[in-house]
């Protein structure tokens, strides 16, 4: 174990300055307790007040990088009942990692089983970085490496309109963790914009018309094998779980 | 160790200074200090017998590195009451069968007074999402929110006993 010092900036400047220096941020921490904590230093994000905003503007939710799960799904349940985001982030995990698991922490770490990256990739969502002034694509984010360690995420970008739709996510118990997350957002009568966690290639975002989805629903990517299902099974789970969905979203919007 | 570090948090109402290592989790530093009412169960988030609160919300202890925590303000299920003077939520978990072996039950009741802070009259499905990172292995989860129930009538003084 190194000899790690803590720092709690109360600006973005001296994140930027953390960041030169080669520390890691602290968001709630889950993800750095159950990974090595092999660096430096840690700087915490949570006396940033900056990080803690949220509102809406332009058709735009905007949410603080610091935000938890829980109060982050609170805010987006009061602008939209039943939307697909909330429901996403209110299931995920258990509720005393969902008032520490933050929306920044989450998106950087991106973990397969990830209750978040779905639903964000399939409302085409951006974030806001510090090291610039211009959103990026959550896919964006998570293709690019160089991107990714190029500044803190500071905002969570989501359209206002594509948080409509339905959300499903695969445990054998509640409290586990996703072996795949089907997202399916509406885009208007027919079209529709969907993503799928947890195939071994990464997550598939699939748009189009519900017609040609239900089609590409039965041809899924490869799941790899988890705990003590096999990858076949997973794969044709997805497959019914995804038509099932596709059939549900739109009839009742927020299923 | 040399580069301990000397923080401060405020735990059951009172402030303390705590000396730790800098990747500390805040439920060692808790139990080191004698606070062995925040149990140790899979030390990974999943069981909930750590739970405490944190800044008035629930956290596990086990998955929050301590120096984070710095000037935070904590509660342990000791804070709400004892044997001579139980909570009402501690009386209605005696009460209801909701204590078995007890292991989680400190993590339950807190997970329980959380919500019952916010929400006074909570649904069942609140019930259950808000202790849905405390596992039971001995009673199933019945009694628990019977009993989470009956604390939400006693609490706000419609008991009729």
């Amino acid at each position: 174990m190194k000899d790690m010092k803590w720092f709690f900036p109360d600006t973005l400047t001296e994140v930027d300055e953390l960041l030169k220096n080669g520390y890691k941020a602290h968001g709630g921490g889950t993800f750095l307790v159950k990974t090595a904590l092999n660096t430096d230093g840690l700087f915490d994000l949570s006396r940033i007040p900056q990080l803690k905003e949220f509102g809406i503007s332009g058709g735009y939710i905007s949410l603080g990088s610091a935000l938890t799960y829980t109060k982050a799904a609170a805010v987006l349940e009061s602008e939209s009942a039943g939307n697909f985001m909330s429901k996403a982030l209110s299931s995920a995990a258990a509720c005393p990692l969902r008032n520490r698991i933050t929306l920044g922490g989450s998106i950087y770490a991106a973990p397969k089983w990830s209750d978040l990256i779905g639903p964000l990739l399939a409302s085409d969502a951006s974030v806001r970085l510090s090291s610039s002034d211009k959103p990026s694509a959550v896919s964006d984010y998570l293709s690019d490496k160089k991107l990714r360690h190029s500044g803190i995420i500071t905002e969570v970008i989501i359209p206002e309109a594509n948080i409509a739709g339905g959300y499903y996510r695969f445990t054998q118990t509640h409290f586990d963790y996703p072996m795949f997350t089907i997202t399916v957002s509406m885009r208007g009568n027919e079209d529709l914009s969907c993503c799928i966690t947890g195939p071994a290639s990464g997550p598939l975002v699939l748009k189009g018309k519900r017609a040609e989805l239900l089609k590409s629903a039965t041809a899924l990517p490869d799941f790899n094998k988890e705990r003590s299902l096999s990858g076949e099974y997973i794969k044709k789970r997805a497959e019914i779980e995804f038509v099932r969905l596709l059939n549900i979203t739109g009839g009742n919007k927020n299923e | 160790m040399n580069n301990e570090l000397n923080f401060s948090f405020t735990v059951n109402g009172r402030e303390k200074t705590f000396c730790f290592p800098p990747e500390a989790t805040l439920l060692t530093v808790l139990r080191d200090n004698g606070y062995t009412e925040v149990h140790n169960g899979c030390e990974t988030g999943e069981c909930g017998s750590c739970v405490v609160i944190l800044n008035g919300v629930t956290v596990n202890s086990c998955m929050v590195l301590a120096a984070s925590a710095m000037d935070g303000e904590i509660l342990t299920v000791r804070a709400l009451g004892d044997v001579h003077n139980p909570h009402p939520i501690q009386r209605a978990f005696a009460e209801s069968g909701a204590v078995q072996c007890g292991f989680c039950t400190p993590g339950q009741i807190l997970s329980a007074y959380a919500l019952l802070t916010e929400k006074p009259s909570p649904s069942d499905e609140e019930i259950k999402q808000a202790l849905d990172g405390n596992i039971c292995r001995c009673t199933g989860y019945k009694k628990i929110i019977e009993a989470v129930k009956l604390s939400a009538v006693r609490m706000k003084g419609d008991d009729d006993e």
